[in-house]
């Protein structure tokens, strides 16, 4: 039972620090900010935000799609997309898509 | 300070926990091995927890902010302060871009078993009152009724004003001329009211200087 959860740990993990798109991540804590796209539209007055959620690395829920952060705001002209991730130790991460436009 | 307190607190039992009795036996039984374990887990979800609490006084991650040619742009992520007992929460979010007369931008979601849209929105805390029309973003189908989501503009000056933690905000949503009042969760108000507070005071002085 020990030897089971210890594996699923660090199984949750390394499956936590696995989905992080950047090239850097950390195993126990990770707070990062990043850039994912630029268009070439100029300037924006909006920001829409959408997330997932995991846990323990067994289930992930929530729809983080640009459309669906755009969708949020309100947003037609999409300027650039930045994206967020939290993660403690793999056992709850959180990946936000902001999108800013008009 | 009574968060950090009250971190300071869960940290401590976590430790508690996972240093008590049955920790230094060599040789375990069954029942002490569960024991043993389960004080780990527990410990460990208070650490997360705690940690989660001091991460959560840091305004830094309650919004997101970028330089543009005509000036910053301020955005505040998505937070539920407020719930109906039949219609559910109400989760907001605030934009705002220097240098467009002061006004800023509040989007909110909320859900109900009518696809009947909301004429106008009041948010009131303590004598601040942010009220006006609202614009429809988007209505969707849920398993059970409706997702709303709408935009209104406001003054961003009451904006400090209304993140007043001593005030026990409300929020009504007007639909068809008939009233829904929404009531705040007062935890969540007293935890996230000081950070409300804090950025839209950083953005004033920022946008004076």
């Amino acid at each position: 039972m020990k030897k089971f959860l210890a594996g699923a740990f660090a199984f949750a993990a390394l499956l936590g620090t696995g989905c992080v798109k950047s090239p850097v991540a950390g195993f126990a804590y990770t707070d990062i900010k990043d850039g994912m796209a630029v268009t070439g539209n100029a300037g924006s007055s909006k920001v829409g935000t959408a997330e997932v959620k995991g846990y323990v690395g067994l289930v992930a829920l929530g729809d983080a799609s640009i459309q669906t952060a755009a969708r949020e705001a309100g947003i037609t002209r999409i300027h650039h997309v930045d994206y967020q991730v939290k993660s403690y130790v793999g056992v709850y991460t959180i990946y936000t898509i902001i999108v800013y436009g008009d | 300070m009574g968060r950090l307190a009250a971190t300071e607190r869960g940290l401590r039992i976590g430790w508690l926990l996972a240093k008590g009795p049955g920790l230094g036996i060599g040789r375990l039984t069954g029942i002490g091995r569960r024991l043993r374990i389960g004080r780990l887990l527990m410990a460990g979800l208070l650490t997360v927890e705690s940690l989660s609490t001091v991460l959560g006084q840091d305004i830094r991650s309650h919004y997101v902010s970028k330089a543009e040619t005509d000036g910053r742009i301020y955005h505040t992520f998505p937070v539920t302060l407020f719930e109906h007992s039949e219609a559910g929460d109400l989760t907001f979010d605030i934009t705002y871009k220097e240098h467009r007369e002061g006004r800023a931008t509040l989007n909110f979601t909320c859900h109900s078993s009518s696809s009947d849209g909301v004429d106008s929105v009041r948010f009131v805390s303590g004598s601040t009152v942010l009220s006006g029309p609202v614009e429809k973003l988007y209505l969707e189908p849920e398993k059970r009724g409706w997702k709303h989501r709408y935009t209104f503009d406001l003054d961003a000056s009451l904006l400090c004003g209304f993140f007043d933690e001593r005030q026990q905000p409300e929020v009504t949503l007007y639909i068809g001329g008939i009233p829904w009042a929404y009531r705040v969760k007062r935890s969540a108000w007293r935890s996230y009211a000081p950070v409300g507070y804090r950025i839209f005071e950083m953005i004033r002085v920022n946008e004076r200087q």
